[in-house]
């Protein structure tokens, strides 16, 4: 009996994943196993320093909660076929998992909240398109009229090639979710999105004509700022490993030098970041090689499956006074260097650390890599609780409680 | 705001304004259509407001709220856009500055699991009650609580199943919140969280969002039957 239960359970295809959002409260209390149960079931882990500041954590997360659009998102990748790309790194989600054959792959992204906007960084290395020709018999006609070209001189070479252009798919996206307004029934967009770009034909060895070097395309803000958020969650997840194992100097240093890469690349001057500026200084742009290229797939959650194409590459604070000369946005910029400078203030003291910055560092760590926020204690948090308008309409509920409450204190 | 229309299928719209401003300026704007001579400004207004400046959380209603203006201007006919909403007047409230609007969202379940251990004592636990007063409090019509505790002598303990805001028990329960777990124990909060876990299981009734809050201040906790729960929790019906 309760096994036939059970075996009808499984096989309808409604779906509910419990989401176990964890509150550290206090300087006490080991955040380990909540932080274990809370990335697990991809919700998040506060660190409630403050008790005072109780309610005013549990009411940006029940905001959240009252906010969720879309459970259980996946944004599913895939190499269609005659893609010339291969998967060199999938960042920016809660768990990536890649299949065997290496043309698919899936980054869970958890639920979706009204207002919400997350960044997957898909880094693809394309191969040059020789490789292609070769898998193609060689054509003698081909052959002839290419030595022909040859003999005819540039103009009309040049000519050929523009007509000879292919354009290539590269990437396909699709996002698998469960709708909430269909009993959680596993849904996808509409139509998966595609990337295609036109490939040049590579150079044949026999024409000596060289093409002019077209400068490397600098990478979009919106990815130079992505890039940003995982290079600072991940260094502060390397320095905690550092402190656990005693080497607080080396975490100290680690830390510092993260600091000056972002400020670096917040000004848009050091490698990996080619702006027109460096080139124009001639010198030490970065070697980018040029098989590899790394496309930005944002995914806006913002409206149900609807969302317009146009709202994908701007940056939710693409309001030309906040933007740096990279392009990436300053306040977030700011957070970030706010969250490392936090974390430096007490490292060189392990029992302070380990009693009070650790789970401020171990918040921040989720906070960044997952693009939430629940509350305005921290620049970072307040910078992606600020997106969603359910989490400010709580926060500011429970900020007007006040009264009331401190009603409720002193009858105790 | 409430809009009381004559259409049938649409009886009432309700705008969400995020301050009340904008609630004016809406106000305003459809008081202005009362007038003799309705400009064309306010049906344009109408369309583009509706990429967001309103707080709706359902997607639905945005497009409810597109179908209207199509609908009121064919019901219209040769008139004018701007007469189809005609009984608007009647219902232009405002709501008042105390009471909260309704909240418009999928309706979630969702357990607390709160510690009762010694190290509860005091301001802590009062801070605690005060948090899920307000918790109770900002629930939306369809959403359900229920109450956990953990830390006592009795491990896990589940305090109140399920229950909407409108139950009258809420304050009796939170009032009733006391540490009384003594020194030596040792509060486990995956206890707590497996107990909650079994309060969604035996739920007879699932709305469609599922939560655990989980609050502690507790510096033990029982590593090895994470997974147990986190299996429990990616299971859930």
């Amino acid at each position: 009996m309760l096994q036939s239960f059970f075996f009808l359970q499984c096989t309808d295809d409604r779906y509910y994943r419990v989401a176990i959002h964890s509150f550290g409260l206090g300087l006490t209390h080991k955040p380990d196993t909540m932080i274990e149960l809370s990335s697990r079931t991809k919700a998040s882990y506060t660190y409630v320093k403050d008790w005072m500041m109780l309610r005013e954590c549990v009411a940006g997360c029940l905001g959240a909660l009252q906010s969720t659009s879309h459970q259980n998102v996946k944004l599913k990748l895939k190499l269609p076929e005659g893609s010339p790309a291969k998967f060199v790194k999938i960042s920016g989600a809660l768990q990536i998992t890649k299949r065997a054959t290496g043309r698919d792959a899936e980054a869970s992204i958890g639920d979706l909240r009204f207002g919400d906007k997350r960044d997957i960084l898909v880094q693809l290395a394309i191969a040059p398109d020789n490789s292609s020709q070769d898998q193609l018999p060689q054509d003698p006609w081909e052959s002839i009229v290419s030595g022909l070209e040859a003999l005819g001189g540039s103009l009309e070479s040049d000519e050929q090639r523009t007509l000879s252009i292919d354009e290539v798919p590269l990437l396909q996206a699709d996002l698998a979710y469960s709708d909430i307004l269909r009993d959680g029934t596993l849904t996808h967009l509409p139509r998966p999105s595609l990337l295609a770009i036109t490939m040049l034909p590579a150079n044949r060895p026999s024409k000596q004509n060289i093409r002019p070097a077209t400068p490397p395309i600098p990478p979009h803000p919106s990815i130079v700022q992505r890039r940003m958020e995982l290079l600072t969650s991940d260094m502060l997840t390397r320095a905690l490993t550092l402190v656990g194992r005693g080497q607080h100097e080396r975490a100290h240093h680690l830390l510092q030098e993260t600091r000056m890469i972002l400020k670096g690349l917040g000004k848009g001057g050091l490698p990996p970041v080619p702006s027109t500026t460096s080139q124009s200084n001639g010198g030490n742009k970065p070697a980018q090689s040029p098989p590899r290229n790394s496309a930005g797939s944002t995914k806006n959650g913002g409206s149900r499956s609807e969302t317009p194409e146009h709202h994908r590459d701007h940056s939710p604070h693409s309001d030309a006074s906040t933007i740096g000369r990279s392009g990436v946005d300053t306040a977030t910029m700011h957070a970030l260097d706010g969250d490392i400078e936090a974390s430096l203030e007490w490292i060189n003291h392990p029992a302070v650390f380990s009693r009070d910055s650790r789970k401020a560092v171990l918040q921040a760590i989720g906070v960044i890599s997952s693009q939430r926020g629940y509350t305005f204690r921290t620049p970072s948090e307040a910078l992606w609780a600020d997106r969603i308008p359910g989490v400010r309409k709580l926060t500011e509920r429970s900020r007007d409680w006040r009264e009331a409450g401190d009603n409720a204190l002193t009858e105790e | 705001m409430t809009l009381s229309l004559s259409v049938n299928e649409l009886p009432a719209f309700h705008l969400l304004f995020r301050d009340r401003h904008q609630l004016e300026l809406w106000k305003r704007a459809f008081i202005d259509l009362d007038n003799p001579y309705p400009s064309n400004r306010a049906p344009q207004e109408f369309e583009h407001d509706t990429s967001g400046t309103d707080e709706d959380d359902y997607s639905r209603h945005t497009k409810a709220k597109k179908r209207v203006s199509s609908v009121a201007s064919s019901y219209a006919g040769v008139q004018s856009v701007n007469t189809a909403p005609t009984e608007y007047t009647a219902s232009v409230r405002e709501p008042a500055e105390s009471r909260l609007p309704p909240s418009l969202h999928v309706p979630l379940d969702m357990v607390v699991v709160i510690p009762v251990s010694s190290s509860m004592q005091g301001l802590k636990i009062t801070l605690l009650r005060d948090a899920l007063k307000f918790l109770v409090q900002s629930l939306g019509e369809r959403d359900r609580m229920g109450l956990v505790s953990f830390g006592s002598s009795g491990g896990g303990v589940p305090l109140v199943g399920m229950t909407s805001k409108a139950w009258g028990g809420w304050n009796k329960i939170f009032n009733a919140i006391k540490p009384v777990g003594q020194k030596s124990l040792r509060a486990d909060v995956v206890e707590g969280a497996n107990v909650a876990m079994d309060l969604l299981m035996q739920r007879k009734s699932a709305n469609p969002i599922s939560n655990i809050l989980l609050i502690s201040d507790s510096s033990t906790s029982d590593a090895e039957s994470v997974d147990f729960v986190v299996q429990r929790a990616e299971a859930a019906k």
